[in-house]
Protein backbone atom coordinates (compact mmCIF):
# COMPACT_ATOMS: atom_id res chain seq x y z
CA UNK A 1 0.00 0.00 0.00
CA UNK A 2 2.61 2.34 0.53
CA UNK A 3 3.92 2.49 -2.36
CA UNK A 4 0.60 2.96 -3.93
CA UNK A 5 0.36 6.20 -1.46
CA UNK A 6 4.10 7.40 -2.78
CA UNK A 7 2.40 7.09 -6.78
CA UNK A 8 -0.60 9.03 -5.82
CA UNK A 9 1.25 11.61 -3.95
CA UNK A 10 3.74 12.13 -6.72
CA UNK A 11 0.99 12.60 -9.68
CA UNK A 12 0.67 15.92 -10.97
CA UNK A 13 -2.61 16.38 -9.52
CA UNK A 14 -1.18 15.79 -5.75
CA UNK A 15 1.23 18.34 -6.59
CA UNK A 16 -0.52 20.98 -8.40
CA UNK A 17 -3.11 20.93 -4.89
CA UNK A 18 -0.59 20.53 -2.50
CA UNK A 19 2.02 23.37 -3.02
CA UNK A 20 -0.07 25.81 -4.43
CA UNK A 21 -3.21 28.03 -3.59
CA UNK A 22 -5.43 24.66 -5.04
CA UNK A 23 -5.10 23.22 -1.08
CA UNK A 24 -6.60 25.93 0.65
CA UNK A 25 -9.30 26.27 -2.07
CA UNK A 26 -10.42 22.83 -2.29
CA UNK A 27 -10.10 22.93 1.31
CA UNK A 28 -12.19 25.92 2.05
CA UNK A 29 -15.05 24.08 -0.29
CA UNK A 30 -14.30 20.78 1.66
CA UNK A 31 -15.60 22.79 4.43
CA UNK A 32 -18.35 24.83 2.79
CA UNK A 33 -20.18 21.36 2.08
CA UNK A 34 -19.32 19.15 4.83
CA UNK A 35 -20.77 22.32 7.35
CA UNK A 36 -24.01 22.24 4.70
CA UNK A 37 -24.08 18.18 4.54
CA UNK A 38 -23.97 17.80 8.29
CA UNK A 39 -26.44 20.96 9.57
CA UNK A 40 -28.88 19.12 7.29
CA UNK A 41 -28.43 16.01 8.90
CA UNK A 42 -28.83 17.41 12.48
CA UNK A 43 -31.96 19.21 11.37
CA UNK A 44 -33.15 16.17 10.27
CA UNK A 45 -32.24 13.83 13.11
CA UNK A 46 -33.62 16.62 15.45
CA UNK A 47 -37.01 16.10 14.15
CA UNK A 48 -37.01 12.50 13.79
CA UNK A 49 -35.82 12.20 17.83
CA UNK A 50 -39.02 14.37 18.28
CA UNK A 51 -36.83 17.49 19.31
CA UNK A 52 -38.04 19.98 16.92
CA UNK A 53 -40.70 21.45 13.91
CA UNK A 54 -42.99 18.35 15.17
CA UNK A 55 -45.54 20.37 13.55
CA UNK A 56 -44.14 19.19 10.34
CA UNK A 57 -44.92 15.48 8.74
CA UNK A 58 -41.90 13.42 9.49
CA UNK A 59 -41.40 11.87 5.84
CA UNK A 60 -41.68 15.50 3.82
CA UNK A 61 -39.44 17.38 6.93
CA UNK A 62 -36.84 14.76 6.66
CA UNK A 63 -36.59 14.41 3.04
CA UNK A 64 -35.97 17.93 2.32
CA UNK A 65 -32.99 17.92 4.45
CA UNK A 66 -31.85 14.42 2.97
CA UNK A 67 -32.02 15.84 -0.63
CA UNK A 68 -29.66 19.00 0.19
CA UNK A 69 -27.18 16.22 2.54
CA UNK A 70 -27.07 14.30 -0.93
CA UNK A 71 -26.30 17.10 -2.47
CA UNK A 72 -23.76 18.52 -0.19
CA UNK A 73 -22.37 14.72 0.42
CA UNK A 74 -20.50 14.15 -3.19
CA UNK A 75 -18.75 17.32 -3.47
CA UNK A 76 -17.69 16.92 0.18
CA UNK A 77 -16.02 13.65 -0.68
CA UNK A 78 -14.46 14.58 -3.61
CA UNK A 79 -12.97 17.42 -2.42
CA UNK A 80 -12.20 14.96 0.44
CA UNK A 81 -10.31 13.01 -2.09
CA UNK A 82 -8.38 16.17 -3.56
CA UNK A 83 -7.00 17.46 -0.07
CA UNK A 84 -5.93 13.35 0.73
CA UNK A 85 -3.93 13.02 -2.44
CA UNK A 86 -1.77 16.25 -1.43
CA UNK A 87 -0.47 13.85 1.39
CA UNK A 88 -1.47 10.24 0.80
CA UNK A 89 0.82 8.18 3.28
CA UNK A 90 0.46 10.55 6.14
CA UNK A 91 -2.95 10.84 6.46
CA UNK A 92 -3.06 7.01 6.16
CA UNK A 93 -0.90 6.75 8.68
CA UNK A 94 -2.98 9.25 11.03
CA UNK A 95 -5.20 7.89 13.88
CA UNK A 96 -7.34 10.93 13.30
CA UNK A 97 -7.70 10.59 9.42
CA UNK A 98 -8.43 6.05 10.44
CA UNK A 99 -11.13 6.85 13.19
CA UNK A 100 -12.80 9.84 10.72
CA UNK A 101 -13.58 7.48 8.06
CA UNK A 102 -14.62 4.89 9.92
CA UNK A 103 -16.75 7.14 11.85
CA UNK A 104 -17.80 7.88 7.93
CA UNK A 105 -18.44 4.34 7.08
CA UNK A 106 -20.52 3.58 10.18
CA UNK A 107 -22.64 6.88 9.63
CA UNK A 108 -23.36 5.65 5.81
CA UNK A 109 -24.49 1.81 7.37
CA UNK A 110 -26.60 4.16 9.48
CA UNK A 111 -28.44 5.51 6.30
CA UNK A 112 -29.17 2.03 5.71
CA UNK A 113 -30.49 1.43 9.22
CA UNK A 114 -32.76 4.46 9.19
CA UNK A 115 -34.62 3.62 5.41
CA UNK A 116 -34.76 -0.09 6.83
CA UNK A 117 -36.67 1.09 9.68
CA UNK A 118 -38.62 3.92 7.43
CA UNK A 119 -39.64 1.26 5.02
CA UNK A 120 -41.18 -1.00 8.19
CA UNK A 121 -42.14 2.09 9.68
CA UNK A 122 -40.41 1.37 13.13
CA UNK A 123 -40.53 4.53 14.73
CA UNK A 124 -38.02 3.44 17.41
CA UNK A 125 -35.46 1.78 14.94
CA UNK A 126 -35.58 5.46 13.34
CA UNK A 127 -35.17 7.37 16.48
CA UNK A 128 -31.96 4.67 17.20
CA UNK A 129 -30.67 5.50 14.07
CA UNK A 130 -31.05 9.43 14.03
CA UNK A 131 -29.02 9.58 17.82
CA UNK A 132 -26.22 7.59 15.99
CA UNK A 133 -26.39 9.98 13.29
CA UNK A 134 -25.83 12.80 15.72
CA UNK A 135 -22.80 10.61 17.64
CA UNK A 136 -20.77 9.29 14.50
CA UNK A 137 -21.49 13.05 12.45
CA UNK A 138 -20.30 15.09 15.16
CA UNK A 139 -17.11 12.97 16.15
CA UNK A 140 -16.46 13.01 12.86
CA UNK A 141 -16.21 16.61 12.66
CA UNK A 142 -13.58 16.20 15.82
CA UNK A 143 -11.87 13.38 14.15
CA UNK A 144 -11.54 15.58 11.37
CA UNK A 145 -10.35 18.78 13.06
CA UNK A 146 -8.01 16.29 15.27
CA UNK A 147 -6.22 15.23 11.79
CA UNK A 148 -4.06 18.39 12.02
CA UNK A 149 -2.90 18.34 14.89
CA UNK A 150 -1.28 14.79 14.50
CA UNK A 151 2.13 14.92 12.64
CA UNK A 152 1.94 12.50 9.90
CA UNK B 1 -5.65 51.44 16.18
CA UNK B 2 -5.41 47.61 15.31
CA UNK B 3 -1.86 47.44 16.05
CA UNK B 4 -3.04 49.12 20.12
CA UNK B 5 -5.26 46.63 20.15
CA UNK B 6 -3.04 43.81 19.30
CA UNK B 7 -0.47 44.81 21.67
CA UNK B 8 -3.65 45.05 24.61
CA UNK B 9 -4.08 42.02 23.67
CA UNK B 10 -0.75 40.63 23.67
CA UNK B 11 0.65 41.66 26.58
CA UNK B 12 -2.44 41.03 28.79
CA UNK B 13 -2.93 38.15 31.71
CA UNK B 14 -5.87 36.67 30.46
CA UNK B 15 -3.77 35.94 26.83
CA UNK B 16 -1.43 33.71 29.51
CA UNK B 17 -4.18 32.09 30.69
CA UNK B 18 -5.45 31.44 27.48
CA UNK B 19 -2.39 29.91 25.93
CA UNK B 20 -2.12 28.38 29.57
CA UNK B 21 -5.12 26.43 28.90
CA UNK B 22 -4.94 25.61 25.15
CA UNK B 23 -1.57 24.28 25.44
CA UNK B 24 -2.33 22.03 28.82
CA UNK B 25 -6.10 21.34 28.73
CA UNK B 26 -5.76 18.02 26.68
CA UNK B 27 -7.33 17.96 23.22
CA UNK B 28 -8.71 21.85 23.91
CA UNK B 29 -7.75 23.05 20.75
CA UNK B 30 -9.38 20.59 18.40
CA UNK B 31 -12.40 20.28 20.49
CA UNK B 32 -12.57 24.29 20.34
CA UNK B 33 -12.72 24.08 16.85
CA UNK B 34 -15.19 21.11 16.80
CA UNK B 35 -17.60 23.05 18.46
CA UNK B 36 -16.64 26.29 16.04
CA UNK B 37 -17.59 24.06 12.96
CA UNK B 38 -20.28 22.63 14.61
CA UNK B 39 -22.19 25.69 15.26
CA UNK B 40 -21.20 26.83 11.84
CA UNK B 41 -22.98 23.90 10.20
CA UNK B 42 -26.43 24.63 12.94
CA UNK B 43 -25.73 28.47 10.73
CA UNK B 44 -25.70 26.88 7.54
CA UNK B 45 -28.78 24.44 8.65
CA UNK B 46 -31.14 27.03 9.53
CA UNK B 47 -30.14 29.93 7.87
CA UNK B 48 -28.59 29.31 4.99
CA UNK B 49 -31.12 26.90 4.03
CA UNK B 50 -33.89 29.37 4.87
CA UNK B 51 -31.90 31.92 2.31
CA UNK B 52 -31.72 28.83 -0.46
CA UNK B 53 -35.51 27.87 0.56
CA UNK B 54 -36.46 31.51 -0.04
CA UNK B 55 -34.43 31.40 -3.20
CA UNK B 56 -36.59 27.78 -4.53
CA UNK B 57 -33.35 26.25 -4.30
CA UNK B 58 -34.24 23.57 -1.33
CA UNK B 59 -36.55 22.50 1.54
CA UNK B 60 -39.35 23.20 -0.81
CA UNK B 61 -41.88 21.34 1.01
CA UNK B 62 -41.69 24.48 4.35
CA UNK B 63 -43.04 27.79 3.25
CA UNK B 64 -39.62 30.45 3.89
CA UNK B 65 -41.95 32.14 6.78
CA UNK B 66 -42.33 28.85 9.00
CA UNK B 67 -38.41 28.31 8.20
CA UNK B 68 -37.85 32.05 9.20
CA UNK B 69 -40.10 31.60 12.58
CA UNK B 70 -38.56 28.38 13.76
CA UNK B 71 -34.91 29.21 13.29
CA UNK B 72 -35.04 33.03 14.38
CA UNK B 73 -34.75 31.81 17.71
CA UNK B 74 -31.78 29.65 17.11
CA UNK B 75 -29.67 32.67 15.69
CA UNK B 76 -28.35 34.25 18.60
CA UNK B 77 -27.40 30.86 20.25
CA UNK B 78 -25.27 29.11 17.84
CA UNK B 79 -23.58 32.83 17.03
CA UNK B 80 -22.75 32.95 20.73
CA UNK B 81 -21.61 29.65 20.55
CA UNK B 82 -19.41 30.03 17.31
CA UNK B 83 -17.94 33.54 19.21
CA UNK B 84 -17.14 31.83 22.02
CA UNK B 85 -15.47 28.57 20.57
CA UNK B 86 -13.58 31.07 18.28
CA UNK B 87 -12.35 33.78 20.85
CA UNK B 88 -9.89 31.50 22.99
CA UNK B 89 -7.54 31.37 19.12
CA UNK B 90 -7.92 35.41 18.84
CA UNK B 91 -7.23 36.06 22.37
CA UNK B 92 -4.27 33.43 21.73
CA UNK B 93 -2.75 35.03 18.38
CA UNK B 94 -4.06 38.47 18.10
CA UNK B 95 -1.59 39.57 15.31
CA UNK B 96 -2.73 36.43 13.31
CA UNK B 97 -6.04 37.95 13.20
CA UNK B 98 -5.99 41.69 14.10
CA UNK B 99 -3.31 42.52 11.71
CA UNK B 100 -4.61 39.98 8.85
CA UNK B 101 -6.57 41.14 6.17
CA UNK B 102 -8.31 37.87 5.41
CA UNK B 103 -10.13 38.38 9.29
CA UNK B 104 -11.14 41.50 8.07
CA UNK B 105 -12.39 40.09 5.50
CA UNK B 106 -14.44 37.65 7.52
CA UNK B 107 -15.71 40.07 9.41
CA UNK B 108 -16.75 41.86 6.52
CA UNK B 109 -18.78 38.92 5.15
CA UNK B 110 -20.11 38.23 8.54
CA UNK B 111 -21.72 41.72 9.19
CA UNK B 112 -23.15 41.87 5.39
CA UNK B 113 -24.59 38.16 6.29
CA UNK B 114 -26.16 38.98 9.92
CA UNK B 115 -27.07 42.27 8.80
CA UNK B 116 -29.25 41.05 5.86
CA UNK B 117 -30.28 37.84 7.96
CA UNK B 118 -31.91 39.69 11.10
CA UNK B 119 -33.52 42.32 8.72
CA UNK B 120 -35.17 39.58 6.53
CA UNK B 121 -36.24 37.23 9.90
CA UNK B 122 -37.55 40.15 11.84
CA UNK B 123 -39.94 41.69 9.14
CA UNK B 124 -41.31 38.27 9.06
CA UNK B 125 -41.81 38.03 12.24
CA UNK B 126 -43.49 41.21 12.68
CA UNK B 127 -45.20 41.28 9.15
CA UNK B 128 -45.62 37.62 8.59
CA UNK B 129 -45.98 36.71 4.60
CA UNK B 130 -43.57 39.88 3.78
CA UNK B 131 -41.59 37.77 2.19
CA UNK B 132 -44.19 37.14 -0.44
CA UNK B 133 -44.88 40.67 -1.01
CA UNK B 134 -41.87 41.60 -1.89
CA UNK B 135 -40.91 38.40 -3.04
CA UNK B 136 -37.88 39.94 -5.62
CA UNK B 137 -36.62 41.76 -2.96
CA UNK B 138 -36.54 38.83 -0.54
CA UNK B 139 -34.41 36.71 -2.92
CA UNK B 140 -31.78 39.30 -3.71
CA UNK B 141 -31.30 40.47 0.04
CA UNK B 142 -31.55 36.14 0.72
CA UNK B 143 -28.86 35.79 -2.50
CA UNK B 144 -26.64 38.41 -1.31
CA UNK B 145 -26.77 36.91 2.34
CA UNK B 146 -26.15 33.73 0.92
CA UNK B 147 -23.17 34.91 -1.20
CA UNK B 148 -21.50 36.45 2.68
CA UNK B 149 -22.37 33.64 4.36
CA UNK B 150 -20.10 31.29 1.68
CA UNK B 151 -17.53 34.51 2.42
CA UNK B 152 -17.21 34.30 6.01
CA UNK B 153 -16.77 30.42 5.64
CA UNK B 154 -14.21 30.84 2.39
CA UNK B 155 -12.30 33.76 4.76
CA UNK B 156 -12.35 31.66 8.12
CA UNK B 157 -9.86 29.34 5.58
CA UNK B 158 -8.25 31.35 4.21
CA UNK B 159 -6.93 33.38 7.50
CA UNK B 160 -4.39 30.31 7.86
CA UNK B 161 -3.07 31.17 3.96
CA UNK B 162 -2.24 34.83 3.97
CA UNK B 163 0.47 34.21 2.47
CA UNK B 164 -1.21 32.91 -1.06
CA UNK B 165 -3.19 36.32 -0.97
CA UNK B 166 -0.41 38.85 0.25
CA UNK B 167 2.72 37.18 -0.89
CA UNK B 168 4.23 40.36 -1.12
CA UNK B 169 3.68 42.20 2.04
Amino acid sequence: MAGFWEWLGNTELAFQIGATWLFPFVESLHVLFVVTLVGAILLADLRVLGRMALDEPLASYVRGYVHVAWFAFVPAVLTGLGLFISRPAGYADNIAFQIKIILLVLAGLNVWLYYRSEKQQALIAQKLSAGLSLIFWLSAIFAGRWVGHISG
Amino acid sequence: MLDDITRVIAQSEVREGVIWLLMNVPGLPPILQSVHIVAVAVLIGTVGLTHLRILRLAIWDQSPSTLMHRYQPWLGWTLGVAFLSGIAFVIARPARYFLNPVAGWKLGFFLVAIFLTVILFRRERKHPGAWRETLWATRGLSLISTLAWVGVIFAGRWIAYVDYLYWDE
